[in-house]
């Protein structure tokens, strides 16, 4: 049977520096994977190509065996890939209610009335639902991530990519996150996270890829990842003068 | 078309390039500081050629000295306009940054033109030339001012670009232009770099208006359609290229006067003299934004 | 959009329309009925503008411009091709429809000054084109066109334009109180996220060019048969300017307030004929101002007092 998501040979450059290096990965559905590595490793990058915001020099990328490679990210968004961003991108002039219903009704056999329902029942379960009539701009940094997840939620993809999710979140929030990842993965949700939060991706994450200078190093077990001397390597490195993360 | 006509149509179109190349070169220093576009250039350009017209022509002055004048006046009203404008961005007193940074020079530009049009009124003034006459060169005629002008222009920027290279302003504009946060780590006063960058970009198109004026006439609407080969130039250099403004503004000039001689139809072709620049800036906008000299811009 | 303070402001509005109907009938002078008159056409053309600008976030300036074309459209249609005014128009809408389809195809890619630009650069384009073919313009003497309707009379040009400009009106309100209203504001607050989220921003961005184009240029299709000239100058730099003012001044976040702006600034603009030149200058300083210490426009800020209550923008 073929994995829900599959990567052949991935090449991703900007003028002269190579992103993502021949990057092949296959994730199964429902899989919970976590995605690590240094700075600068190709993480976002590759989450901006499954996305449809870079289209890769070389490579393909097929979902549920559909190739999607050059696709626009609405048209993405519609075959049920979604994705939040490292710097939180909510819409601040109009309400976070508001926020939830432009990927709500982006389906034009919703109604208006049908897609506020469902956005306050998600806001109530992420415990925004007292703050739906307020501008976004209002929400604190915590609460945005986790508008964002609301967002996320609306479109009931089958596939979600995070990018970053815990940067600077108070622990009470991060709990909430960590609770509604495992809510949606439970479901079916096949879910990518990229983090440096080494205790989060442990604690989420079935398995776990790690990336270095473009390249796939590393793929499988949790503990079978932190134990790899590549990837202690990258991350320590040896006699070079690089630092940890 | 005689190849002696075709050369001094090379030259008219190199002489223009320069002060071309002046104008570009203030909205460059302004840009890469201030990372907004100042629609109001070509007003402060028309400012500096109302200055010298007053300056030399009423007020007597020696041309020259009128230029610098021009200059000087223009430098501490660049300054006022930063401070006054521009510099509530950075003090997070704006709410919708792009937008307003577009309209209020947009509205500043509408401003100074009527300021200019209630005093003076819509007609055309011709100041003292900064030096009267044609030079011969064998069969080759070039009119004295547009030479003498061009002259004094080609010694600005390389003040400009001696000031920018050498000394600690220019040090400093160039860390603003790109990096302000760090720049102001590192003890660099952002926000006076600010001002002396939009001082230093309205002296230099002040410099231009008050060297054109003699030749193409100085009159309040003068800068609406010089901005936008100023903005062409700038764009077809790669915004924030110097070499590539200065190489920007020699092409500009050339296709203007070459287009005029080569184009079959002359009344036509000169009808839409000014167009060519405006559908080079389109067709450059449109097809290679990051221009000839700059980055291509990524995504997200 | 959602609002609490909206039936305060449906009052206001409404009294001022009924205002606007009664007046001609409570026997104004026929001087500032025609004023008036150009004070819609200039309201529907800043409320166009503000939805582009405000709604959808796009920069243009080349709103005069457009609309001048669907002058010169209904104009030459009508005197060179002998369409009746019904269907001379229409078509003038239909032209700068396309127009403003081009322009938002060719121009997706750019944002904030780049697109600034780039719509300055067209507008300027089309004047130097309209005014340099003589032949088929009459350059800056003026296109002459035939006049809205057998009478001298100003009243029905005055309930025209007051109609034409309740329909513009209400047909931006409902495309904007729609979800594309919503698709608009997703666009002009993060064009990244939106489509992330399903937005076809590539459509939006296109339709919102088109849509405002479509009004201005029909707008600019009665004015011609209105003032019966049509001039390169309606398409100049310092018009865009005059439009801008307008909206600013009124508060180009929302469509109503650029439309009252519009009227607002022509009855003033007549009203300080005495002082000239000096007009513009204070309308210039008065967009300064506003956009630097009142940004939602004097109608924004007013009904705000009004109301008493935190509205948004």
């Amino acid at each position: 049977m073929t994995a829900q998501l599959v990567t052949q040979g991935i090449v991703k450059r900007f003028g002269g520096l190579t992103a993502l290096d021949h990057v092949s990965i296959e994730i199964e559905t429902g899989e919970l994977l976590g995605l690590i590595g240094p700075n600068g490793s190709g993480k976002t990058t590759f989450l901006n190509v499954l996305s449809g915001f870079y289209r890769p020099e070389q490579g393909d990328v097929r979902f549920e065996g559909q190739s999607v490679v050059g696709r626009e990210p609405s048209a993405l968004a519609a075959a049920g890939i979604a994705r939040s961003f490292q710097v939180t991108k909510i819409f601040r002039r109009i309400s976070v209610l508001e926020n939830l219903l432009v990927p709500g009704l982006t389906d034009w056999s919703v109604t208006p009335r049908q897609a506020a329902e469902k956005a306050l029942k998600i806001l109530d379960g992420l415990e925004l639902g007292r703050l739906a009539a307020e501008p976004a701009a209002n929400l604190s940094g915590g609460q945005a991530k986790l508008l964002e997840f609301g967002r996320i939620m609306m479109l009931e993809p089958k596939l979600v990519l995070l990018d970053e999710p815990f940067g600077g979140v108070h622990p009470t929030l991060k709990h909430l996150m960590h609770d509604t990842i495992r809510d949606w993965n439970a479901r079916g949700t096949t879910i990518i996270l990229i983090s440096h939060d080494m205790g989060s991706i442990f604690d989420l994450c079935r398995r776990i890829a790690a990336l270095q200078n473009g390249k796939v190093i590393a793929h499988g077990l949790p503990d079978a990842v932190r134990n790899d001397p590549a990837v202690l390597q990258a991350y320590l490195g040896t006699g070079s003068t690089r630092a940890a993360v | 078309m005689s190849g002696m006509a075709l050369f001094e149509q090379v030259i008219n179109g190199l002489i223009i390039g320069v002060f071309y190349a002046l104008v570009a070169l203030g909205l460059s220093v302004i840009f890469g500081v201030l990372k907004i576009v100042n629609f109001a250039h070509g007003e402060l350009y028309m400012l500096g050629g109302f200055v010298y017209y007053v300056f030399a022509s009423e007020l007597g002055l020696p041309p020259v000295a009128a230029v610098l004048v021009a200059c000087a006046v223009l430098f501490l009203i660049g300054m006022a306009v930063e401070h006054l404008l521009i510099d509530p961005i950075y003090r997070g007193k704006v709410e919708r940054v792009d937008e307003y940074a577009i309209m209020i020079t947009f509205g500043l530009a509408i401003l100074l033109q009527n300021i200019m049009l209630s005093i003076f009124g819509p007609w055309t003034k011709r100041p003292e030339a900064i030096f009267r006459g044609r030079i011969e060169i064998g069969e080759l005629i070039v009119s004295g001012d547009r030479l003498a002008a061009a002259g004094v222009a080609v010694v600005l920027m390389g003040l400009l670009l001696y000031v920018l290279r050498y000394t600690w302003t220019g040090k400093a504009v160039r860390a603003v232009s790109q990096d302000r946060e760090t720049a102001s780590v590192v003890g660099v006063n952002a926000k006076l770099t600010g001002m002396l960058a939009f001082g230093m970009g309205s002296a230099l198109a002040g410099a231009a208006g008050a060297l054109i004026g003699p030749v193409f006439l100085v009159y309040p609407t003068m800068g609406v359609i010089p901005v936008i080969k100023a903005y062409v130039i700038v764009v077809l250099g790669g915004l924030g290229s110097i070499p590539g403004a200065i190489l920007g503004a020699m092409i500009l000039g050339l296709v203007e006067n070459l287009a005029t001689v080569l184009i079959p139809d002359t009344t036509r072709a000169l009808a839409y003299k000014d167009a060519y620049g405006l559908v080079l800036l389109i067709l450059v906008l449109v097809f290679r934004p990051q221009g000839l000299f700059g980055e291509k811009v990524r995504r997200s | 959009m959602i609002g609490s303070d909206i039936p305060r402001r449906a009052a206001v509005g409404v009294a001022i329309l009924v205002l606007l109907l009664a007046i001609p009938v409570l026997g104004l002078d026929e001087y500032w009925i025609y004023i008036l008159t150009i004070g819609f056409y200039y309201a529907i053309l800043a409320s166009s503008w503000s939805l582009l600008v405000g709604y959808v976030g796009r920069i243009s300036f080349a709103h005069v411009a457009i609309s001048g074309l669907g002058a010169y459209t209904s104009a030459a249609a009508n005197s060179a091709l002998g369409l009746p005014l019904l269907v001379s128009i229409p078509l003038a809408g239909v032209v700068t429809g396309l127009v403003g389809l081009a322009i938002g195809r060719l121009c997706l890619r750019l944002h904030g000054a780049y697109l600034g630009l780039t719509t300055i650069a067209f507008s300027e384009i089309v004047r130097i084109a309209f005014t340099a073919e003589y032949e088929f313009t009459r350059g800056s003497l003026g296109l002459p066109a035939v006049s809205l309707f057998e009478t001298t009379d100003r009243i029905p040009y005055y309930y025209s334009f007051l109609a034409l400009l309740a329909a513009c009106l209400l047909i931006m309100w409902l495309v904007l109180r729609s979800r594309i209203g919503l698709f608009f504001a997703a666009v002009r607050e993060d064009e990244d996220a939106a489509a992330s989220l399903g937005v076809k921003v590539v459509r939006w961005k296109i339709f919102a060019f088109t849509f405002s184009s479509i009004i201005a240029g029909i707008a600019g299709g009665f004015y011609a048969h209105f003032v019966q000239l049509v001039t390169p100058s309606m398409m100049s730099i310092q018009e865009m300017g005059f439009v801008l003012s307008m909206a600013v001044v009124g508060g180009f976040h929302n469509i109503f307030y650029a439309a009252l702006g519009g009227i607002f600034l022509e009855i003033l603009l007549e009203g300080m004929r005495e002082i000239g030149e000096w007009r513009m200058t204070i309308f210039a300083t008065a967009v300064i101002l506003i956009l630097r210490y009142a940004p939602n426009g004097l109608f924004g800020m007013l009904l705000k007092r009004i109301s008493g209550r935190r509205s948004r923008p």
